[in-house]
C-alpha cells in the first residue's frame, strides 16, 4: 500500500512483460524481482500451468507459464523467456513470459475496465486495461492468476 | 470433604459476576507459594537454563542453514573438479562448521517425546472412570527426543491407541478376575531411539485382539477369502485391523468406536514416514510397535533418474536395489498386464515409474521390459513390498526437505521437494502414495494365483497343517486334504469292536489314533482331523494342532517309515509329511468297495506331474480307485509315451511344469490323431478363472485343485461318462 | 495480540498441562507433599498472572482450584470427585484461554456447572 492514497489514485507502477505479442502489466507492489529462469525441472502430474521448479538463491520457486494460464499456444522450445518473481503467502512463484518490458507509471485516467467481449479465460485473471500510445496493456490480477482452483481449466 | 467441593462449586457460581469478591488473602497464598518453591526433589518444572524461542524463528534459522548447506555443497562440487586448490583446507573447515551448525539447529527443534505424552495420564484417568476399569499407565523413555514436527504428528495416533487399549484391550474387573489377572489393568508406553528412528511400544495386558471377530469382519468386508484365512496365522489375521475401512467395533462406543480405526492410525503414522505394526496379541495382552523418523526436515534419500528426470526416494523405505532384466538373471515377467519380478522365491509387483508419473504414455512393453537392463528399487511400505523401475540410480544424499508449493499439494505422488548439491530442484517421492498404486490385496491375490515361472513351479506354496501326535516331531498334512478340524469331547467317543467311533453330524465316524498305542482316554477334548472319502468321514485323532503354514513344498521321500511320505523342512524345522491313506486307507477302502469308482476298473490312466510328492500321493489313490496308473514326470515324458504308441483312457496332468507346461502339452495332445480324443483333467495348486478358461481352451475337460481328491474322482467319473456316451 | 498476552497464553498452557499430569499423579499418591506443593505453586502462578492481566474469570477459577488444593494441603482426604472437579476447572481455564487466543479478550460467560 502506498502511504499516499491520493497519489495512488492518480499514478500506479507496473512491471510489464510481453507474451504472445500481448503486453501485460503486473502491480509493482506485488513483484519481487524479474529474472531469467534457469535449471527448470519438470513436475510430473502437475497442472499444465506449472512449468516446473527452479532454484533461486537457495529457495524453491514454482514457475507458472502465463501462456498456459491464458490458454495461449505454447512457446516454441529454445525461445528465450523471463520470469516475474512473486511472493504469495510465504511461497515463491515465477510467472513466465516471453520478454520483460519497462516499468511503467500510469495514470488512472487511461484505465478502462475489461472489454465485455474479452475471452472469459482472460477476463478471469485480468483486472482491466490501460490505453497506451499505440498499444494496450492488460493488467493481471495476481491473486487471480495464482488461483489454483482454476488451474487445469485453461488447458481444456 | 463435601464442604470443600461445595466451596469450589460456589466459587464457580460466583465467578462470572462483576467481581463481587476482592482478591482474597493474597499475601498468605503468596507465602505458601514460596514454601512450595523450596520443595526441590520432585519439582514439575525442570529448571534448566532456557529461553523461549518462537517456532517461526527456528524455522527461519532452519531455512537459512539449509541454504548454507546448499552453498557449501556447490563449493565442494567446484573444488572437487580442481586437483589442487588452496581452498581445500578452509573449505573442509567450513564444511565441518556447517554440519555442526545444522546439527545444532536440528537439535534446537528436538523435544522430548514426553511432551506428546503429557495429556495421556489425564486421558487414562478419564477412561478409567468412564469405563469402570482400573487402569495404570506406565510410561518410560519419555526423555527420548524427536523433531517437534514429528512430535505433533504422533500425538493423535498415540492418543487413539491408548483409547483403544483401554476400551477394547483391557477387560473389566470381573473379566480380569475370571482370567486370573490382577484387577489393575496396565497400559505401558515406552520409547527408545534406534538409528534414525524412534520406536514407541504400546502394550496392554488385556484380552488381546478378538481373532474370530476380525476374521468374520475381514470376510464380510471382502478383504479376504475363507481359504486365505484358513492359511493365515492368528497374528496375520489380526493385522487386518490396519486395512482401510476396517473397524471391529460393532457397536459405536463412546471411547474409540467412532469408525476411526487403526487404519487411520496407520495412515497418520505413514504420512510421516513411520510404520505401525502389531507385534503380538494373546489373551495376556497386545503389543503394538510404532516406528517414526527422528526428523522430517533432513533425510537420507536415494537419487534416481527416470525418463531424464531425477527424483529422490526416501532411504528409509528402500530395502534394496535389484538389476532387472534377462541379462541380470531377474527377468521381468507379465501377469495380466502387471509386471512382476521374481526375487528369492517371491513375486515382486513392479511399477513402471515413468508411466506412473506420466513421463511416458504407453503401458509397459513386455518385450522392452524383458530386454532392457533396468534397476528395480525395492520399496517397503508397511507390509507392502514392491519394486519401482528406474533408469539410473545415483548415490544416497542427505537432503533438506522443503514443503511443496500449494499449487502442487494435490499431486499426491510427492511428499516434498529439495535442492541438490548441483543446485537443481528435484521432487521427493512419497513411497506411501506409490505403494497405494500397487493395491496390495489385489497384487497378492494375483500373485498367489499366477502361474508364472514354469521352471520353478515346484515353488508353489502349499498350505500345510502342522500338528503333533505321538512324538515331539512335527507332522504335516496338506490342509486341502482335510475336511474339517474338530475338537471332540472325550466323553463322546464310544468304543466298539472295530475301534473307536464318535457321533458326528448324524452318523458314526470312525476314529483312528495316530499313535501306535491307542491313547488312553483322559478327560477333556480330543483334537481330530476329519477326512472325507466318498462322503464318508473318518477322523484321525492327534495330540495337538500346532499351526497352519503356507510354504513352498520340497519333500525328501523316505519309503521306509510306514505312514510317512517323507520329510520336509518347514520354517527351519524338520517335519514329517504323513501319508493319510496309511491310517485311514482301511476305513476308506470299505466305502470305496461299494463306491462309484468301481466303474474305473482296468481303465488306463496317465498321470503327468513333475512333483514326485504329488505323483506319490495321487498314484496310490488312483490305483485304489481302480485305475491302471502310468506316471510321467514331465510333458516331454508323456509325449514320448504317445510316440511310443502307448494308449490311455484318461490323462490327468499338472499345469505348472518346467519345460513344456500342461497347457501346451494339452494343445499338442488335442492336435494328435491317436490321442486327440482322450479326455484330460487338469490339476493345479491354483485356482483362478482365467487359468480355468485357458485350460478349457487348451482341451482339458475339467480342472481340479491338486489336493481335492473328491473333486478329482468326480471329474474323472464325469470324463468317463462323457467319453462312454461319445464312444 | 500483544506480546505479553501471547507469552502468557503459551506459558499458562504449559503450566496447565503440567497441573493436569501432576494432579493425576497426586491422586494416586496423595501423601506426596512435594507433588502437591509443585501443583500448588503452578496454580498460584497462573492465578497471579491472570490477576495481573486483568483476566477476572480466570483469576476466580484458579483461585477456586487453589482453595480446594489448600484443603488437601491442610489434610483433607483426596477423593476422585474432588480431583475431578479440579480437573474440570482446569479444562474450563483452557477453554477460556483458547477463547482469549481467538479474540484477544477474555470471553464473557458463566463458569457455574
Amino acid at each position: 500500500m502506498s502511504p499516499d492514497d491520493t497519489q495512488e489514485q492518480t499514478v500506479q507502477g507496473f512491471v510489464t512483460v510481453t507474451t504472445a505479442g500481448q503486453l501485460f502489466g503486473l502491480g509493482l507492489d506485488r513483484v519481487r524481482d524479474v529474472f531469467v529462469p534457469q535449471g527448470l525441472s519438470a513436475v510430473p502430474l502437475a497442472p499444465p500451468e506449472v512449468a516446473g521448479l527452479l532454484n533461486l538463491r537457495g529457495r524453491i520457486v514454482t514457475a507458472l507459464d502465463l501462456r498456459r494460464r491464458l490458454g495461449l499456444p505454447p512457446r516454441d522450445s529454445g525461445k528465450p523467456m523471463i520470469a516475474v518473481g512473486i511472493e504469495d503467502r510465504g511461497e515463491l512463484y515465477g510467472l513466465i513470459a516471453d520478454r520483460a518490458g519497462d516499468v511503467l507509471w500510469l495514470k488512472a485516467s487511461s484505465f478502462e475496465n475489461n472489454p465485455v467481449n474479452l475471452d472469459p479465460r482472460w477476463a478471469q485473471v485480468c483486472a482491466g486495461v490501460y490505453r497506451l500510445d499505440g498499444d494496450i496493456m492488460v493488467v493481471l490480477d495476481i491473486d487471480k492468476v495464482l488461483d489454483f482452483s482454476q488451474f487445469g481449466a485453461a488447458a481444456a | 470433604m463435601q464442604a470443600t467441593l461445595d466451596e469450589l462449586e460456589r466459587a464457580w457460581r460466583e465467578a462470572p459476576g462483576p467481581d463481587p469478591e476482592p482478591a482474597p488473602s493474597e499475601t498468605s497464598v503468596a507465602a505458601e507459594g514460596e514454601t512450595a518453591t523450596e520443595a526441590g526433589g520432585r519439582s514439575l518444572v525442570a529448571r534448566a537454563q532456557t529461553v523461549r524461542v518462537s517456532v517461526d524463528t527456528l524455522e527461519h534459522l532452519m531455512t537459512t542453514v539449509s541454504e548454507l548447506v546448499l552453498t557449501r555443497n556447490q563449493l565442494l562440487d567446484i573444488v572437487r573438479r580442481t586437483d589442487e586448490s588452496e581452498f581445500k583446507t578452509p573449505l573442509q573447515r567450513l564444511s565441518n562448521v556447517t554440519m555442526e551448525l545444522q546439527e545444532g539447529v536440528m537439535k534446537a527443534r528436538m523435544q522430548p517425546i514426553a511432551n506428546a505424552w503429557q495429556k495421556l495420564p489425564r486421558l487414562v484417568r478419564e477412561l478409567s472412570l468412564h469405563l469402570g476399569k482400573k487402569i495404570e499407565l506406565d510410561m518410560s523413555g519419555g526423555e527420548t527426543e524427536l523433531d517437534r514436527q514429528v512430535l505433533e504428528m504422533i500425538k493423535d495416533p498415540l492418543t487413539h491407541m491408548i483409547r483403544n487399549a483401554a476400551d477394547h484391550g483391557l477387560e473389566d474387573p470381573i473379566d480380569r478376575a475370571r482370567a486370573g489377572k490382577a484387577p489393575l489393568g496396565r497400559i505401558a508406553l515406552s520409547a527408545y531411539q534406534q538409528g534414525g528412528y524412534i520406536v514407541i511400544e504400546v502394550h496392554d495386558d488385556g484380552r488381546g485382539l478378538d481373532v474370530q471377530k476380525i476374521r468374520a469382519k475381514a470376510l464380510e468386508t471382502g478383504l479376504t477369502t475363507l481359504a486365505e484365512l484358513d492359511r493365515m496365522s492368528d497374528l496375520d489375521i489380526c493385522k487386518f485391523i490396519f486395512k482401510p475401512g476396517f473397524s471391529t467395533a460393532s457397536g459405536v462406543s463412546e471411547i474409540s468406536g467412532r469408525g476411526v480405526g487403526m487404519d487411520v492410525v496407520r495412515n497418520n503414522i505413514e504420512l510421516i514416514g513411520g510404520t505401525v505394526e502389531l507385534r503380538s496379541t494373546s489373551p495376556d495382552g497386545s503389543t503394538f510397535l510404532i516406528k517414526i523418523p527422528l526428523t522430517l526436515a533432513i533425510m537420507a534419500a536415494l537419487i534416481v533418474e527416470v525418463a531424464g528426470e531425477r527424483f529422490a526416494i526416501p532411504q528409509f523405505s528402500v530395502v534394496e536395489l535389484v538389476r532387472a532384466g534377462e541379462a541380470a538373471g531377474h527377468p521381468v515377467e507379465m501377469i495380466n498386464d502387471t509386471a512382476v519380478l521374481r526375487l528369492r522365491d517371491k513375486l515382486l509387483p513392479l511399477i513402471d515409474f515413468a508411466q506412473l508419473l506420466g513421463l511416458k504414455a504407453t503401458s509397459p512393453n513386455p518385450d522392452l521390459l524383458r530386454d532392457t537392463a533396468l534397476t528395480a528399487v525395492v520399496i517397503q511400505v508397511g507390509t507392502n513390498l514392491f519394486g519401482v523401475l528406474v533408469d539410473k540410480v545415483f548415490r544416497t544424499e542427505e537432503i533438506v526437505v522443503k514443503p511443496l508449493s500449494s499449487v502442487l499439494r494435490h499431486v499426491t505422488m510427492f511428499s516434498g521437494n529439495t535442492i541438490l548439491g548441483d543446485g537443481s530442484v528435484i521432487m521427493i517421492i512419497d513411497p506411501n502414495a506409490v505403494g497405494a498404486r500397487v493395491s496390495p490385496v489385489d497384487a497378492e491375490a494375483e500373485l498367489a494365483h499366477a502361474t508364472v515361472d514354469k521352471a520353478e513351479a515346484n515353488e508353489a506354496r502349499t498350505a500345510l497343517l502342522l500338528f503333533r501326535a505321538g512324538s515331539q516331531t512335527l507332522k504335516a498334512v496338506p490342509l486341502s486334504l482335510i475336511t474339517r478340524l474338530e475338537e471332540i469331547s472325550v466323553e463322546a467317543i464310544e468304543r466298539c469292536n472295530g475301534g473307536d467311533v464318535v457321533q458326528y453330524r448324524g452318523a458314526l465316524m470312525p476314529l483312528v489314533y495316530m499313535q501306535t498305542e491307542r491313547a488312553p482316554l483322559p478327560k477333556g477334548v480330543q483334537p481330530v482331523l476329519v477326512f472325507t472319502e466318498a462322503r464318508h468321514p473318518a477322523g484321525l485323532a492327534i495330540d495337538e494342532i500346532v499351526d497352519i503354514v503356507e510354504e513352498p513344498l520340497s519333500i525328501d521321500l523316505q519309503a521306509d517309515t510306514p505312514g510317512v511320505i517323507g520329510a520336509a523342512i518347514v520354517r527351519d524345522q524338520a517335519v514329517e509329511m504323513i501319508d493319510v491313506s496309511h491310517y485311514l486307507g482301511e476305513i476308506f477302502d470299505r466305502h470305496r468297495a461299494r463306491g462309484p469308482e468301481e466303474t474305473a476298473r482296468g481303465l488306463k490312466l496317465l498321470l503327468v506331474d513333475d512333483s514326485q510328492f504329488f505323483r506319490d500321493m495321487l498314484a496310490p489313490l488312483l490305483t485304489a480307485a481302480g485305475y491302471e496308473v502310468t506316471l510321467a514326470a514331465s510333458a516331454a515324458e508323456a509325449l514320448a509315451l504317445k510316440d511310443k504308441g502307448e494308449r490311455f483312457d484318461l490323462i490327468v496332468s499338472d499345469i505348472d511344469m518346467p519345460g513344456m507346461d500342461g497347457i501346451d502339452m494339452a494343445k499338442r495332445i488335442k492336435a494328435d490323431t491317436e490321442w486327440g480324443d482322450v479326455p484330460m483333467v487338469a490339476l493345479s495348486s491354483y485356482s483362478n478363472p482365467r487359468l480355468i478358461e485357458k485350460c478349457h481352451t487348451a482341451g482339458f475337460e475339467s480342472y481340479v485343485g491338486k489336493f481335492d481328491r473328491h473333486s478329482l474322482m468326480h471329474a474323472l467319473q464325469e470324463c468317463l461318462k462323457g467319453w462312454g456316451e461319445a464312444a | 495480540m500483544d506480546e505479553l498476552l501471547s507469552e502468557f497464553l503459551t506459558e499458562t498452557g504449559e503450566s496447565l498441562d503440567q497441573i493436569d499430569a501432576g494432579l493425576v499423579r497426586f491422586e494416586q499418591e496423595p501423601n506426596d507433599a512435594d507433588m502437591l506443593n509443585a501443583i500448588f505453586r503452578l496454580v498460584h502462578t497462573v492465578k497471579g498472572t491472570c490477576g495481573f492481566l486483568g483476566l477476572d474469570r480466570l483469576a476466580k477459577l484458579t483461585h477456586a482450584a487453589e482453595t480446594l488444593m489448600g484443603q488437601y494441603r491442610d489434610g483433607a482426604s483426596v477423593t476422585v470427585e474432588g480431583v475431578s472437579v479440579i480437573l474440570a476447572s482446569i479444562d474450563r481455564i483452557k477453554e477460556i484461554l483458547a477463547g482469549i487466543e481467538r479474540v484477544g479478550l477474555e470471553p464473557p460467560g458463566s463458569d457455574a456447572i
